[in-house]
């Protein structure tokens, strides 16, 4: 049984669709990177699958169970953070957080013990007494996150978790999301940060103009023989570009100044002919390296048409 | 601590962010204050008790504003903060029940009011109590000056029940509609539509609270005070006791209230559920308002023929529930969508779940249209005695077929509204719809009827004739059945002209469908992040 299971989603704002026939399925413990352009549909497919939002058609199923069916069932295994939630700002952190686990029905011994559990594990547990109101961004967030998880849920979806926060906070963040994966949770989260993404994630689901563009497995696409070479040459010419362009495996991404980028496809020993051709070609090579395909790269390739 | 069905850790959560130890003090020693003062004030009158008096006054005074004002606001905008400050997703995910959460909310948000007025009430109370009629009062009796108590023994509680009935009832009223509010805001598309402020929900709670409590409350301290209270209620054709049909009247209406909270909760917590509530809502509502129409036995006349207001005033209201429904759910195209989708698949359930609350009282309005004909038909001018009054049995022989015609004519144009309502919505962008729709109305009954008549020479007053008094007869009746309902029975002036506009709106609306579907399933291509 998988952790989440789309089926020929379609949701309808009232002046649009929002998502055409979306199909995909995430295994548990699975931690999903989903990007996307502004306006693709990543916060709607969310709230969908968090089951906030009654669909057109189409099926979803958390856990097994389907949302249409048994909404409160999946409400109780999934935390949801919102990209825009907001806090009771009269309220301090613990009571906040207190009032969320006699909400989510943690029985009444054990709140002031996930209470102050999950404060420490989002790093607030300094400050529990502080106002919600007086908080930084970053600490706002952290709340938000705390407030999310307060019931272990087995789902945690994140909607835009580490916007505002410091690069401290973002390293804290990244790290619980690495022993949340670890703990056996699935998680989706919703990021425009791909390099940090990359620090956690499993999967990555692109959306685009509200349909699946891409859905691939990191360690799959990390084991492609797609590779990025960044070539250095003195006093880069357009003669060095074309001799360039006719070697095998090879398309020329990006140029900058003397850096030329390209996406190439060839094994480790048609690197090392590239490069004796390009010395015997008396191009001036005073670098060359090849990098593993990043999550910003695999992004790119999709939303610019390529695979 | 041990939470339960009121002490809901939503209600403790609002306990927490209005009460304080200072606002538990500042209320009793604020009342006690005005209480010395008000006291004082009628010490050095003619009446030393006329301070009593004025305690009382000005306490139920500060309980209207307090509770009646600031708890209908506070009850019609308790979800509008929860939305506009963005923490309503952490609600609506959390494991809290439909119950729990609505009267949580409903109760907590007005707890501090509650607080404050039940503490002012204790002080009317006290005054109220020790209020008495002073001597000089009864001087012209030529009797011993003696004091009299204002209110009959026994008579405070009843107008407290009352007067705190006026403030639960507006509460719950401006809760309910700010909760609808926040529903049909989300059908409108997400949260991300115009946040309403809650003001309408307040002005609705407050309407209701205040007529109870100057239609029922304030009345029955004063009739009771003044002996002339009503004794008696005429329902059903039956005589009730008033002391018991007013407050069961005021608890079958707050029990629906209360209903239509929770089923608003059940709603936003994604519960599914069918319209079953509301078809029980709408029929017990129009069943109590024409239990008012049973006259058989005060025309003399025999029991049967009583129920002829009764089936009437009940197809009346429940049509115009359904119209009003039906306009106000037209907006909700993605319900639509939805009902129409499952309805294609076969998935009656989720169909039902689904479906627009005017679809389920139109069979009702119908069902009742055709028991009235059918009982109509069965009266006859022989089974009424009385002379002089309104005769039932004379009007189902002489004029059943304008009665049948105009009724259904009545439908017919109904849903030529709906229907063009609808296409409006489906084929207007959101914002211009509200500003399309005022224009059909105009045109539809004010602007073409005008100039049609104008073009064929005839007067506004020869238009409006031909519409209440000569649709049998006049010439231009043929001209006015396009426009307005006609009590004709002929059906080409009657039934005809509503019948073809409304095929003309349906076919519009498919039309609109069409358009739409088409539009949806084009996809808007969205920015590109670098």
């Amino acid at each position: 049984m998988k952790m989440i299971d789309v089926q020929n989603l379609n949701f309808d704002y009232p002046d649009k669709r929002a998502l055409f026939d979306i199909n995909f399925s995430i295994d548990h413990g699975a931690v999903v990177a989903l990007v996307g352009p502004n306006g693709a549909g990543k916060t709607t497919l969310l709230r969908c699958i968090a089951a906030l939002e009654r669909v057109h058609s189409g099926r979803v199923m958390i856990d097994g169970l389907d949302i249409a069916d048994h909404p409160r069932e999946v409400h109780r295994r999934t935390g949801y953070l919102s990209d825009s939630f907001g806090l009771y700002n009269a309220l301090n952190l613990r009571q906040c957080l207190t009032y969320m686990a006699w909400s989510q029905k943690i029985p009444e011994l054990d709140v002031n013990k996930r209470v102050l559990d999950v404060a420490h594990d989002v790093g607030i547990d300094h400050m529990l007494d502080q106002k919600a109101g007086v908080l930084s961004r970053g600490y706002r967030q952290r709340l938000g996150i705390g407030l999310a998880l307060i019931h272990d849920p087995k789902l945690i979806i994140l909607d835009e978790p580490a916007s505002g926060m410091d690069p401290e906070a973002r390293i804290a963040l990244s790290q619980m999301i690495r022993r949340l994966r670890a703990a056996g949770k699935t998680l989706i989260v919703s990021s425009h940060i791909l390099n940090e993404l990359e620090d956690y994630c499993t999967e990555m689901l692109v959306i685009q103009n509200g349909r699946v563009a891409e859905h691939v497995k990191l360690g799959d696409y990390a084991a492609r023989p797609e590779r990025t070479l960044i070539i250095s040459i003195a006093g880069l010419a357009v003669g060095h570009m074309e001799a360039l362009s006719r070697q095998p495996y090879i398309k020329i991404r990006a140029t900058h100044e003397n850096t030329v980028t390209c996406d190439y496809t060839g094994s480790v020993e048609d690197q090392q002919k590239l490069l004796q051709a390009l010395i015997a070609a008396n191009i001036p090579v005073f670098s060359f390296s090849s990098e593993a395909h990043t999550l910003a790269d695999a992004y790119m390739n999709v939303t610019s048409g390529k695979r | 601590m041990k939470h339960n069905f009121i002490i809901s850790p939503e209600f403790h959560r609002n306990l927490w962010l209005r009460f304080s130890p200072f606002s538990l003090l500042a209320v009793p020693l604020l009342l006690a204050l005005v209480a010395f003062v008000c006291i004082k004030s009628g010490v050095h009158t003619p009446e030393p008790d006329a301070g009593y008096g004025a305690l009382a006054n000005v306490m139920l005074g500060i309980y209207f504003i307090v509770v009646l004002i600031g708890g209908s606001y506070e009850a019609g905008t308790a979800l509008q903060d929860e939305v506009r400050n963005n923490t309503w997703d952490f609600q609506r995910m959390s494991s809290i029940s439909a119950a729990k959460l609505a009267f949580g909310k409903l109760f907590g948000a007005t707890a501090y009011h509650w607080y404050f007025g039940l503490m002012a009430l204790c002080f009317f109370a006290y005054g109220y109590e020790n209020y008495q009629v002073q001597p000089y009062h009864w001087a012209y009796t030529g009797g011993p000056p003696k004091p009299e108590p204002v209110l009959p023994d026994g008579s405070l509680p009843v107008v407290l029940v009352y007067v705190i009935m006026a403030g639960l009832m507006g509460q719950v009223l401006a809760f309910v509609s700010g909760f609808y509010d926040i529903v049909t805001l989300s059908a409108r598309g997400g949260m991300r539509g115009k946040m309403p402020k809650g003001v309408n929900a307040f002005i609705l709670g407050l309407v209701c609270s205040g007529w109870v409590f100057s239609g029922i409350a304030i009345p029955a301290a004063t009739h009771l005070q003044r002996g002339r209270v009503r004794e008696t209620v005429s329902w059903l054709g039956e005589t009730i006791q008033a002391s018991w049909f007013i407050p069961l009247t005021l608890l079958f209406f707050f029990f629906w209230f209360l209903v239509g909270a929770y089923r608003l909760a059940r709603a936003e917590l994604m519960y599914s559920q069918t319209p079953v509530a509301w078809l029980g809502f709408t029929c017990s509502a129009v069943f109590w308002v024409t239990g008012f129409m049973h006259r058989g036995s005060e025309l003399a006349m025999p029991k049967e023929v009583g129920y002829f207001g009764p089936l009437l005033m009940g197809f009346i209201i429940m049509a115009m529930i359904t119209y009003c429904t039906m306009l106000n759910e037209s907006h909700d195209t993605r319900r639509y969508g939805r009902f129409w989708n499952y309805l294609q698949t076969g998935q009656l359930r989720r169909m039902l779940e689904n479906t627009p609350k005017w679809i389920v009282t139109a069979p009702v309005t119908l069902l009742l249209y055709v028991t009235f004909l059918a009982y109509a038909a069965g009266l006859t001018s022989a089974s009424v005695s009385a002379e002089g009054v309104f005769n039932p049995g004379t009007i189902s022989e002489s004029a059943l077929p304008e009665y049948a015609c105009l009724l259904l004519s009545v439908m017919l144009f109904m849903m030529r509204d709906g229907l063009a309502v609808h296409a409006i919505h489906l084929g207007v962008r959101r914002r211009g719809a509200g500003f399309v729709i005022l224009f059909y109305y105009l045109m539809a009954y004010v602007v073409l009827p005008l100039v049609t008549f104008a073009g064929l020479g005839e007067s506004v007053e020869k238009m409006l004739q031909t519409i209440f008094e000569h649709a049998r007869s006049g010439e231009l009746k043929h001209m006015a059945g396009f426009f307005f309902p006609l009590y004709s029975e002929d059906p080409t002036v009657s039934v005809f002209p509503g019948l073809l506009q409304a095929g003309i709106a349906a076919g519009v609306l498919c039309w609109a469908m069409g358009k739409r579907k088409t539009a949806l399933e084009t996809p808007q291509v969205t920015e590109k992040i670098g």
